[in-house]
């Protein structure tokens, strides 16, 4: 293993069993070494939206140039991203142009793509639910029994409906709920150690 | 125009002319809205509340109208209850600023004294456990940029540990689980409540079940019945009318075509029988 590769693993691997330690231990310096590697991590983080602001203008500043195809999308990409940038750290995001553009132009652009969403899903659960089989019908009995469930005309059809619809929720959803989180818990816990063993190298690649 | 342009228009029409009528149709409230309306309640009059802001506006059709409820709830004056809200990530606090202000004004109660809204701190799970012992960890001013040193309702506000509950308003489970994981194992006395959008509930219904979650608000449901509780007429009941008949008519749809295919499945096979 080349030295460029081991001295992050050294790095990773150090830190990593210092806050693990710490955090089961409670060791005083190991404690106060945790409270610093945290704020670096905050700091990173805010480090982390500066650099996608680079990544973003190095693409799309390219294909600009080159007048790549739909360069004119790429062109409206910068133009919003350093406007809104420039005017937030020129003033602050409570000023009333940042407070304009928020409000009027990006609210109502991502609440229109989301709503959207409801013809989709009027549109994806008719192909959806096709009984073609028992498991189809069993499906689509579920679904309609909660969602009538959580709503006035269940009741109104029969009060036992939305018994029925609670009872799907808590007892089959909760249960395949907590499998899901258990396998993910243990799955995170397996990436964990490979990560500070050295094992898992994917995070050194790109 | 397409058969599923017509769908399209029905639907629309059809919610769009229920937001406006509202027929004002009638809902059980869930236990889980009674256990979180009941835990503002009980909450000693002065206490301090940590209010997350963990939601991107994209959602605001369903936190909106629990946002307008439960804040209400939490800022009646007789009641006496400091805020202190904070966020995850970085759109929620942008809205909730505007809430903050209104309902404050509207009901009496001061900026810096007896609410505030210190705004965004990257980090997620390290900024929540920098922040236990003391907020300074993350936040050094306030959304509007007032140094925390300069806002009275700081000065008692230690960090989130020495706080009894907190109330996430989130788009996604990990909000709410990330006080779960971060504060209540290392203070089970805190009460952790969540007002969640409908879709990101079934994950987090596991927490609430084991009663690690003290109370949740789901979905535009959760709104409206928010709004029985505190006697409101608002968008929540409005919007839940809506959905309800959007959802009925998608049922309604969904059976039509499958009665359909059936009638034509069965005429294919007789003329191949045939």
């Amino acid at each position: 293993m080349g030295t460029r590769r081991l001295i992050p693993i050294i790095i990773t691997a150090t830190i990593a069993g210092i806050i693990f330690v710490g955090a089961f231990s409670g060791f005083g310096p190991l404690v106060m070494f945790m409270g610093v590697g945290m704020k670096w991590m905050v700091i990173i983080g805010g480090v982390a939206a500066g650099l996608g602001a680079v990544n973003l203008t190095q693409i799309h500043g390219r294909d600009f140039l080159r007048r790549r195809k739909e360069w004119w999308n790429s062109l409206a990409l910068l133009v919003v991203m350093f406007g809104t940038i420039v005017i937030g750290i020129a003033f602050s995001p409570t000023h009333v142009i940042y407070r304009w553009l928020f409000d009027w132009v990006f609210t109502p652009l991502t609440t229109t793509m989301v709503s959207l969403l409801a013809f989709f899903i009027a549109s994806a659960s008719f192909r959806a639910f096709r009984i073609r089989s028992l498991e189809a019908g069993v499906l689509v009995g579920a679904a309609f029994l909660v969602i009538l469930g959580r709503s006035a005309i269940g009741t109104e059809i029969w009060s036992g409906i939305p018994v029925i619809g609670a009872w799907i929720m808590d007892v089959p959803n909760v249960g395949g709920s907590r499998g899901i989180l258990l396998g993910a818990s243990l799955g995170g816990i397996a990436v964990f150690l490979r990560v500070i063993l050295g094992i898992e190298r994917g995070h050194f690649v790109g | 125009m397409q058969p599923q342009h017509i769908i399209f228009l029905i639907l629309g029409t059809v919610m769009v002319a229920l937001l406006i009528w509202a027929p004002g149709m009638e809902y059980s409230i869930e236990e889980s809205t009674l256990s979180f309306y009941r835990a503002i309640d009980e909450l000693p009059a002065g206490s301090l509340v940590l209010v997350g802001a963990d939601f991107d506006v994209e959602n605001r059709a369903e936190i909106l109208p629990q946002m307008e409820a439960i804040l209400r709830h939490l800022m009646e004056p007789d009641r006496d209850l400091r805020i202190i809200s904070i966020s995850m990530w970085d759109q929620g606090p942008m809205v909730m600023d505007v809430f903050l202000r209104r309902i404050g004004d509207e009901l009496g109660r001061t900026y810096g004294v007896d609410y505030v809204n210190l705004g965004y701190a990257p980090g997620v799970h390290t900024m929540i456990r920098l922040i236990s012992h003391d907020f300074r960890g993350a936040f050094v001013r306030d959304f509007s940029g007032t140094p925390l040193d300069e806002l009275p309702i700081m000065d008692e506000a230690g960090g989130i540990l020495d706080i009894p509950m907190i109330v996430d308003f989130a788009d996604r489970e990990s909000g709410p689980i990330i006080y779960l994981e971060q504060v209540k194992t290392q203070n089970p006395q805190i009460k952790v409540l969540a007002s969640i959008n409908a879709a990101s509930f079934p994950p987090l219904e596991p927490y609430l079940q084991s009663g690690q979650v003290d109370g949740a608000v789901v979905g535009l449901k959760g709104a409206a019945e928010y709004e029985e509780l505190m006697g409101m007429e608002g968008l929540g009941k409005r919007g839940m009318d809506a959905q309800s008949v959007g959802q009925v008519l998608v049922m309604a749809l969904i059976i039509a075509g499958n009665v359909v295919a059936l009638i034509i499945a069965r005429r294919k096979k007789g003329r191949v029988v045939g």
